[in-house]
């Protein structure tokens, strides 16, 4: 017998049990109050970020151009390509993560997904100079490994919890039905050798699923 | 507006609430059937993974209406765990169905004991299996377990299910056919298994899984006297001051707050739901032991890697998704072997979060690629899943969250759950067991999955029945001993979990109940 529940549940168990103001970040009590906790020591917050300058390159719903690239950049070190198998990026894992970040049921959890891009990058400039999607993969795996074990020095921010919901995005957005922005072309799919299910028929895109239970 | 008047109105559609309402319609009773979740027919049931496995398919938003879970000591969380299914049919829409019966000895533990005797129940066992639809080979299975045969043969097996009988059979083991709630012919006018392997967590739109929604809600309906309101959340049971149940208020697909009335009243929501409604409806608890005596599954899991070129797994056998291989140690437990469910997702999850303590990361990167490779190109696997009995402690119950409430208004339910050390034990025996059996396989390498046993779309035990109005819940029959004509008719009111998955139980069981209602008049 298998249930899974719904994503916020799993996303909540992978978040753990942070502090009450933790879970009140996480749940979007307000960007800006978020990325205004500090690094100890640092002069700025997240937020007020000097070097944030408009970057090119594609931007989603919801994710702007540089939380897009540092979440492509982080999920290809999550899944990477390799030996003729596709990574993440090359499945379209972080479209599939802007488009489930603009559903109802993952609403909680954008600002865990905007703050650990932002982190990322922003250690990713302290220690190595660059943000992270500029950086080679050997610094990007530093950053992103950091984060995975909490050792970002940055308070009050509930890193390992943040880790689990990129990788749990990341696993969904590879191997999730490629009408859901991601396993693009079915490379993920095609990785695992996985025949498509019978009886696929997911749900058109945009369209809800047949019943929802409010919300 | 003037209330809607039935005979009966069954709270739940589940295992037990469609086993009551075909029984109950059957007997010729007027019936509402009221379902908070939505109504799927087989035309909803399609296999998208996210969709319908890791959205809010089958369970509400953790965000609207939670259950508040504490694990052990910890503070209760937020969570979707506690709900099993909200649909029509319930649970049994998306199992697996795996149905055992329990057995004479199942019935009295260290933690309870039915007051009934075991011959009461046999003829409703007798019932579901024919009634519904289940597929099995009892010549396997230990002698005395059962009389009659099963309806139908069991379901074809994949040629891997031989290396568990081979392993059995150097160890010394009997090893037989798991039943399954699963058509392995058409049968009573519906089609049989496709044998497309996506059956748990999944609804079965050839209509071959023997849920409640495909067969007893179904009869129920063909009666003429089946009314069945989807969408429609119970708030309350209401009753007299003389203590007899009156009806029901609850909230229709509009939101529109409505009565019903009725001269019995069965609340079937599964345990912990029950046990809330009940609560928040202040009915029932004269013995205070509502909401006690929470037992979840006691469930172990875990895999074994087999080479990828054996030849038990030939080309084309890939379209055979079971292996249905039970093992009933001498101890007690049941011990079941199954291939991998096919979600690919739910895979690459448990491959990634493997080995690690619950405070490390999930493997990722190089590390992550090397699983995915060896689990679906290496190797094969074979997969076990072990139960026995859960029992009732202190730790274990389902109260009214103080400050939490759902969209509705209402207070959640608060849940602790713990796993009893001497079920963890006994856990740790099954999982030890069901690794030597698969190593006796020849299996590569073996591996448990770990956590802390409880597995919660089985539960039971928070409404126990009893002979005695001090320490129990309801009455042999069901009936509530505080108020006449209410029933519970899920797994609420079981003294003991038994040894394996139970939802054939709480089907027998709820045939029973209602045959004492039908009795009463």
């Amino acid at each position: 017998m298998d249930l899974t529940a719904g994503p916020v549940a799993a996303l909540l168990r992978n978040l753990g049990r942070p502090s009450r103001r933790q879970f009140q970040l996480l749940l979007g009590a307000g960007l800006a109050s978020a990325v205004g906790c500090k690094r100890d020591g640092a002069a700025a917050p997240l937020a007020a970020d000097a070097s944030r300058t408009p970057a090119p390159g594609p931007r989603g719903d919801v994710l702007d151009a540089e939380e897009w690239a540092a979440i492509e950049a982080a999920t290809e070190r999550i899944l990477p390509s390799g030996a003729g198998v596709a990574g993440a990026r090359e499945a379209g894992v972080v479209r599939f993560i802007d488009r489930q970040l603009g559903t109802p049921a993952l609403a909680p959890i954008v600002n865990a997904v905007k703050l650990a891009a932002r982190l990322l990058d922003r250690w990713a400039q302290e220690t190595h100079g660059g943000r992270l999607a500029r950086l080679p993969p050997g610094q990007q795996d530093e950053i992103v490994g950091a984060l995975a074990r909490g050792k970002i020095p940055w308070k009050g921010l509930p890193q390992k919890q943040m880790f689990r919901v990129l990788h749990t995005l990341t696993l969904e957005g590879y191997l999730a039905d490629p009408v859901h922005g991601g396993n693009a072309g079915m490379v993920g799919w095609k990785a695992i050798g996985f025949r498509e299910p019978h009886l696929r028929q997911p749900a058109p895109p945009g369209t809800a699923p047949v019943h929802r239970h409010g919300g | 507006m003037a209330a809607d008047r039935f005979d009966a109105i069954v709270v739940g559609s589940g295992a037990g609430g469609g086993a009551a309402a075909y029984a109950l319609t059957r007997a010729g009773w007027k019936v509402l059937v009221l379902e908070k979740g939505p109504h799927y027919d087989e035309a909803d049931f399609f296999h998208d993974e996210l969709t319908v496995c890791r959205r809010n398919t089958f369970v509400p938003s953790a965000l609207d209406e939670p259950n508040m879970v504490a694990h052990g000591d910890e503070s209760p969380a937020r969570t979707a765990d506690g709900w099993i299914s909200c649909c029509v049919g319930g649970g049994t829409v998306h199992m697996s169905g795996f149905f055992f019966r329990m057995r004479p000895d199942e019935l009295r533990g260290p933690g309870g004991e039915w007051p009934i005797r075991h011959h009461e129940l046999a003829p409703f066992y007798d019932e579901v299996e024919r009634v519904i639809g289940v597929s099995g080979e009892s010549e396997g299975e230990p002698p005395g377990w059962r009389r009659r045969p099963y309806p139908m043969g069991p379901l074809l097996s994949h040629p891997a299910g031989t290396l568990v009988d081979e392993a059995g059979r150097k160890l010394g083991i009997r090893v037989f056919r798991t039943p399954r709630a699963i058509l392995s012919a058409d049968y009573a006018g519906r089609k049989a298994c496709a044998y497309c392997g996506f059956c748990g967590s999944y609804g079965c739109e050839v209509g071959a899984k023997s849920s409640s929604l495909s067969s007893f809600l179904a009869i129920a309906a063909a009666t003429g006297r089946l009314t069945l309101r989807a969408r429609c959340m119970t708030t309350e049971v209401t009753a007299d001051r003389a203590g007899r149940v009156t009806g029901v208020v609850y909230l229709d697909e509009t939101g529109v707050r409505q009565r019903a009335r009725a001269h019995v009243v069965v609340v079937a929501c599964g345990a912990v739901q029950s046990a809330r409604l009940l609560l928040v409806s202040r009915l029932a608890n004269g013995s205070g032991l509502l909401g006690k005596n929470l037992m979840f599954g006691t469930m172990a899991a875990g895999w074994a890697r087999f080479p990828r070129d054996d030849p038990r797994w030939p080309a084309g056998a890939e379209k055979l998704p079971f292996i249905d291989r039970t093992v009933a140690p001498e101890g007690g437990g049941t011990i079941l072997f199954m291939l991998p469910h096919p979600n690919p997702i739910l895979q690459a999850e448990r491959l990634a979060d493997a080995g690690g303590d619950a405070d490390a990361p999930p493997a990722w990167g190089v590390e992550l690629q090397r699983r995915l490779l060896e689990f679906f190109h290496e190797t094969h696997t074979i997969e076990y899943e072990c139960f026995c009995a859960a029992l009732p402690h202190d730790g274990s119950d389902v109260t009214l969250d103080p400050d939490v409430k759902d969209r509705f208004g209402l207070p959640v339910a608060r849940v602790r759950a713990a796993t009893h050390p001497d079920s963890r034990r006994a856990s740790d025996a099954l999982d030890s067991k069901a690794r030597q059996i698969l190593t006796a396989a020849g299996a590569l390498r073996v591996g448990t999955r770990g956590g802390d046993r409880v597995y919660f779309p089985l539960q039971c035990g928070t409404a126990r029945m009893g002979r005695k109005a001090s320490d129990s819940v309801l009455d042999p029959t069901g009936q509530s001993h505080d108020v006449r004509n209410l029933y519970v008719a899920d797994g609420s009111g079981f003294p003991t979990s038994g040894d394996a998955p139970f939802t054939l139980t709480i089907m027998a069981n709820a045939l029973r109940i209602a045959s004492h209602v039908v009795k009463r008049g």
